[in-house]
């Protein structure tokens, strides 16, 4: 039998409080036959593997940066990376060494990946994952390592585990990273959609929207697919009527559902990838991955999501696009 | 959702957007062809502008049935779109599904 989710920060000062704390735990690993991945730095990836030297050929290693750019996108690639990895043999446990990357964030982008860790306590619960988390003193601002106590149940340093007694609740640091969304709606109502069951409707409205205000066709034909499964979701949830908008903002084409049937989304839904078996949430899990950012805030009163797709100026996705030579 | 049967090659073609609430009678449709039909099923889906998650996992749980007597759901003229989001499900590779993309426009 595997075991259970093991979710630890380590906050470390030096590159030997860093080796300090992976190497064990890789070499550990490597000798129970265990997969074991390490996403990192590229610094950290370069200094732990000239450390382990030849023993290094058996880690899975990515650069953070590039391992799940958004948190939904990180969490999903450790649940596949699982899922893989356990598919070849199911009693094994899974490592990851997962330092998240904090520099050049926006404070909203801060709170999205705080919340993130937090959430992987809930999201990976059912998996065999032993996850250690490091948090660099010499760049991490101190705000953030403070929450990296509360985020994980434990931490580590060296070799030694403790639990954390800062530790909380999941849901409740969610809610305590404060009100995400500046809920805004319309001036006009007719730049608005009242959305009162009709699914067609609204994806006509996003088409008509999105068109206006430049998005591709493709990226168009996506951001439908986005907000319908956000819908869907209220749907399922009882919502029966809300209100649609969509509007430019800072680069992206922004889209806001807000009903003021009272809900209580999930604050860790559409994180995991959909199974055949369908659960609370799993299309979300869509929306999550289509969009750039997306953003669920509940009350009693209300509920919003905020989705975000990236604007007609967004190069990055136009890098594919082959450039005939001239 | 407009569901016709057809024969030869036996299957369905579906026209319309095809929400969430679509997935039951989906399912019993392809079920009914699934029954009467001994080799692949075929699903025309070239007049879909749109399907939900619900949708996706009607074909995908619909291809792993048939692959279990070695036959296969054949999604034919499925968007450009609607063949991202099988992929970003991952579900591309299911036993028994083969997807067959058109070329498409959304409006």
């Amino acid at each position: 039998m595997s075991a259970p989710f093991r979710h630890q920060g380590c906050v470390y000062g030096s590159d030997a409080e860093f080796l300090a704390m992976a190497v064990p735990f890789v070499e550990e690993g490597l000798r129970r036959a265990e997969p074991v991945l390490v996403t990192t730095t590229a610094a950290n990836l370069d200094l732990l593997h000239r450390e382990m030297g030849s023993k290094a050929a058996g880690i899975d290693y990515a650069e953070s940066a590039y391992f799940g750019r958004r948190p939904p996108q990180r969490a999903t690639a450790f649940y596949r990376y699982w899922a893989r990895k356990i598919a070849q043999d199911s009693t094994k446990s899974v490592r990851i060494l997962a330092e998240p990357i904090w520099t050049g964030r926006s404070p909203r982008d801060v709170a999205a990946w705080k919340r993130m860790e937090a959430g992987l306590n809930v999201i990976l619960a059912d998996t065999s994952i032993w996850m250690i988390c490091p948090y660099d003193t010499r760049i991490v601002p101190p705000d953030i390592i403070a929450d990296s106590r509360r985020t994980h149940p434990e931490c580590v340093v060296g070799t030694q585990s403790a639990v954390s007694p800062d530790f909380v609740v999941p849901e409740l640091f969610a809610a305590s990273c404060g009100p995400a969304i500046d809920v805004a709606l319309p001036a006009d109502p007719e730049e608005g959609h009242r959305f009162d069951g009709d699914l067609v409707a609204l994806r006509r409205y996003v088409i008509d929207r999105a068109a206006r205000f430049g998005l591709p066709e493709d990226r168009t034909a996506m951001f439908t697919i986005a907000a319908g499964e956000a819908i869907t979701y209220l749907i399922k949830m009882g919502v029966r009527e809300a209100t649609a908008w969509i509007r430019p903002e800072a680069g992206q084409v922004v889209c806001t559902l807000h009903t003021t049937d009272p809900q209580q989304a999930h604050p860790f839904a559409g994180f995991r990838p959909p199974q055949l078996r369908e659960r609370p949430g799993d299309g979300l899990w869509l929306t999550n991955q289509i969009c750039e950012r997306v953003t669920i805030q509940t009350s009693d009163e209300a509920c919003t999501i905020e989705m975000a797709m990236p604007g007609p100026g967004a190069e990055e996705l136009l890098q594919n696009n082959p450039v005939h030579p001239r | 959702m407009w569901i016709t049967p057809t024969t030869a090659p036996p299957g369905l073609v579906v026209r319309g957007e095809l929400n969430h609430c679509a997935a039951p009678d989906l399912r019993t449709a392809l079920s009914d062809v699934t029954q009467v039909t001994a080799g692949d099923v075929h699903i025309d889906l070239a007049g879909v502008p749109h399907l939900s998650l619900d949708i996706a996992r009607v074909l995908a749980t619909t291809a792993i049935e048939l692959s279990t007597d070695q036959r296969q759901l054949v999604v034919h003229q499925l968007a450009p779109h609607l063949v991202d989001m099988i992929r970003l499900l991952g579900w591309e590779q299911t036993p028994g599904l083969q997807v067959h993309e058109k070329s498409w426009r959304l409006r």
